[in-house]
């Protein structure tokens, strides 16, 4: 684990928000958005992060750029530990790893131009003057294939998919090493997604970029990354490379979660074995003991509410929180 | 897997580069234009703007001399039931001192259009200022600051300034610009607790949208965050407010005015503020039936100001926030 090629490790990273009521405000309790999830994200690779909605997988990309300072556990990028610093200093830090938003509706401020959008960053860590700052956004709106003439339109004037590609162009404009996609292509048509998730393959490999990419759309997941991390209720089930993931999961919600993604054959389709759950993800607020999945879990035994099963690794690059994961194997 | 895809390039390309490029306030700019009873309220707003600045020049007489044996004379175009004969330089006709009813009024003005503008924009600064602070920092500051809008918004307004009015008349304060800066004052102290309610909730609402969090993202600092993004995006409802609320001042003036507590009659007429409406409606209510031109030209002054403000404020909120159209 002590890689020189890790970039970014999170290690027993935890954010709960909590709950207040009454008048006086008095905390009554905490929503378990992340509780507890280490990983590590290597340099140039894509970390894949999937889950249904409201698992976790959004807060965990914010609390890993302190977007929402992380109640514990430590952010080490670089070597630097980013829930230890503050203001000016993780001011700074903050020209190394950016992020690419949900929805390209919300995402872009509607009162100011594309190139005032775009040039934003360069101009708040005074890396360029005006005139530099001009110039280097025709440039990125042309990396991202977006007419460079277009910067002093307003964000009104755009499709989904072109005001995706300006925050890319946002997000690029430090030159990170780092970027946090978080659900980058789920606001899109799909006829558009392809183009953005190709084109962010393109500027990883031109610009050697590490990706930690939030998704729920398995297919796309696949197609991006480099390895898959799965989250369930605020922890991580499993991390795997991607080809072992999606041929061997070993977490009952992973196996789940695969059975579920349709296949372009009908014959095999009609073949697929579909692992249905039932029941609803339970609040986060109110989690059950021992392993989170254990209310909607087909293979679960009376020690799976006593306790929290490790996430440990099973194999070789392959970590898995399941008591019972050695029976897939 | 592989994905295909059409040329992005082209695809970006072919999107009409050559539409000139408006941004939102220049599209809420022509909405507004096409909006006839907004063009108009603004006419009719400029025009008075117009009077107020340029009164000694338009006004046909000064407003404070006494033309003896002239007292009470009907206006040219209506004689009514007086004996007076009318004389024709005196366009309104003249009130019991033998003051020119029309250049009292085109002076009137001025306070009307000082009163609407002036304290809004303190109003404006205070209001958003708190309001801003509040939201952004939240907490404690947060609800300490919402208690007290709240008892300041809990105490009657009228109740409020005949109070102050009454008390002060005779300070420093209250001496001021005859009377008017304890006005503003008074006007300002009650009215900022509204704007700094709309501003607050604005930026709470910004504050959890993405641009904020991507401002956040790329480094910005807090000034920048409120200043270039989280302001310019609650202007739009803090101009329809001031536009509600300019003819409302307007109203509350010429009450006070009218009740003997606003402006104080000018001595000599190289005094910016002579008189107001207020003042004029008071003057001119007690010969209404013998002379009802001295109380109705600064009511129907009054009335239009109001209303041109309210046509401007319909097509101004319309303008700026299409969606809200047909609400009131």
């Amino acid at each position: 684990m002590t890689d020189n090629n890790v970039l970014l490790s999170v290690d027993d990273l935890f954010k709960h928000f909590p709950i207040m009521r009454g008048v006086l405000q008095r905390q009554v309790g905490a929503v378990r958005a992340v509780d507890g999830i280490s990983f590590d994200i290597h340099r140039g690779e894509t970390l894949g992060l999937v889950g249904e909605s409201g698992c976790g997988k959004s807060t965990t990309g914010r609390a890993v750029l302190q977007l929402h300072r992380p109640t514990s556990g430590s952010v080490r990028f670089e070597g630097t530990d980013l829930t230890q610093i503050k203001g000016e200093e993780l001011r700074l830090m903050r020209r190394k790893m950016q992020m690419i938003f949900q929805d390209p509706y919300a995402s872009l401020n509607p009162r100011m131009t594309v190139g005032e959008i775009i040039g934003e960053p360069l101009l708040v860590h005074k890396v360029a003057t005006k005139a530099e700052a001009d110039e280097r956004v025709k440039q990125l709106l042309e990396l991202v294939k977006l007419n460079p003439s277009f910067s002093t339109r307003y964000p009104h004037e755009f499709s989904g998919g072109q005001r995706q590609r300006i925050g890319i162009a946002r997000a690029l404009a430090l030159q990170p090493s780092f970027i946090v996609c978080d659900e980058p292509i789920s606001a899109l048509d799909v006829s558009i997604q392809a183009q953005v998730v190709n084109l962010l393959e393109e500027l990883q490999n031109k610009f050697n970029l590490t990706y930690l990419f939030i998704a729920h759309d398995l297919s796309m997941v696949r197609h991006i990354s480099d390895r898959v991390a799965v989250m369930y209720l605020g922890v991580m089930v499993e991390l795997a490379t991607r080809d072992e993931l999606y041929s061997h999961p070993l977490h009952p919600y992973s196996q789940a979660l695969l059975s579920a993604v349709p296949i372009p054959d009908p014959v095999a389709e009609a073949a697929r074995q579909r692992t249905i759950l039932t029941g609803d993800v339970p609040s986060p607020a109110n989690p059950p003991s021992g392993c989170r999945f254990r209310t909607r879990c087909p293979i679960a035994e009376a020690i799976c509410a006593e306790s929290r099963p490790e996430f440990r690794e099973i194999r070789p690059g392959h970590f898995v929180a399941c008591f019972f994961a050695d029976r897939y194997l | 897997m592989s994905v295909q895809t059409a040329s992005p390039n082209k695809i970006a390309v072919i999107n009409d580069v050559f539409k000139p490029s408006r941004s939102l306030g220049q599209e809420a700019w022509s909405r507004l234009i096409r909006n006839k009873a907004s063009v108009a309220g603004m006419f009719i707003v400029g025009f008075f703007i117009f009077l107020a600045i340029f009164a000694p020049v338009i006004a046909p007489m000064d407003p404070l001399k006494l033309h003896s044996g002239k007292r009470f004379l009907p206006p040219p175009f209506d004689q009514g039931a007086t004996n007076i004969k009318a004389e024709p330089e005196f366009l309104l006709g003249t009130d019991s001192l033998g003051r020119d009813v029309l250049s009292r009024v085109i002076y009137g003005a001025r306070v009307s259009m000082v009163v609407g503008f002036l304290p809004t924009t303190i109003i404006l600064l205070m209001g958003s200022t708190i309001g801003m602070i509040s939201g952004y920092i939240g907490g404690k500051l947060d609800n300490l600051l919402m208690r007290l809008t709240d008892v300041i918004y809990a105490f009657p307004d009228l109740l409020f300034f005949i109070i102050v009015m009454v008390a002060l008349r005779d300070s420093f304060i209250g001496q001021f610009m005859n009377g008017l800066v304890l006005l503003f004052a008074a006007l300002a102290i009650v009215n900022w607790v509204g704007v700094a309610r709309l501003i607050r909730g604005q930026v709470l609402s910004l504050k959890q949208k993405e641009f904020v969090e991507a401002a956040r993202c790329i480094g910005a600092k807090d000034t920048r965050i409120m200043f270039r993004h989280i302001l310019p995006n609650s202007l739009s409802p803090l101009i329809v407010w001031a536009a509600f609320t300019i003819p409302g001042l307007i109203i509350t003036e010429a009450v006070l005015g009218y009740l003997g507590l606003g402006l104080r009659p000018a001595t000599d007429s190289g005094q910016f503020f002579v008189t107001s409406w207020g003042v004029l409606m008071l003057d001119g209510q007690t010969a209404i039936n013998s002379q009802p031109y001295l109380l109705l030209a600064p009511a129907i002054c009054v009335a239009l100001v109001v209303l041109a403000f309210t046509f401007l404020g319909d097509g101004l909120r319309d303008a700026l926030d299409p969606r809200m159209r047909g609400t009131q």
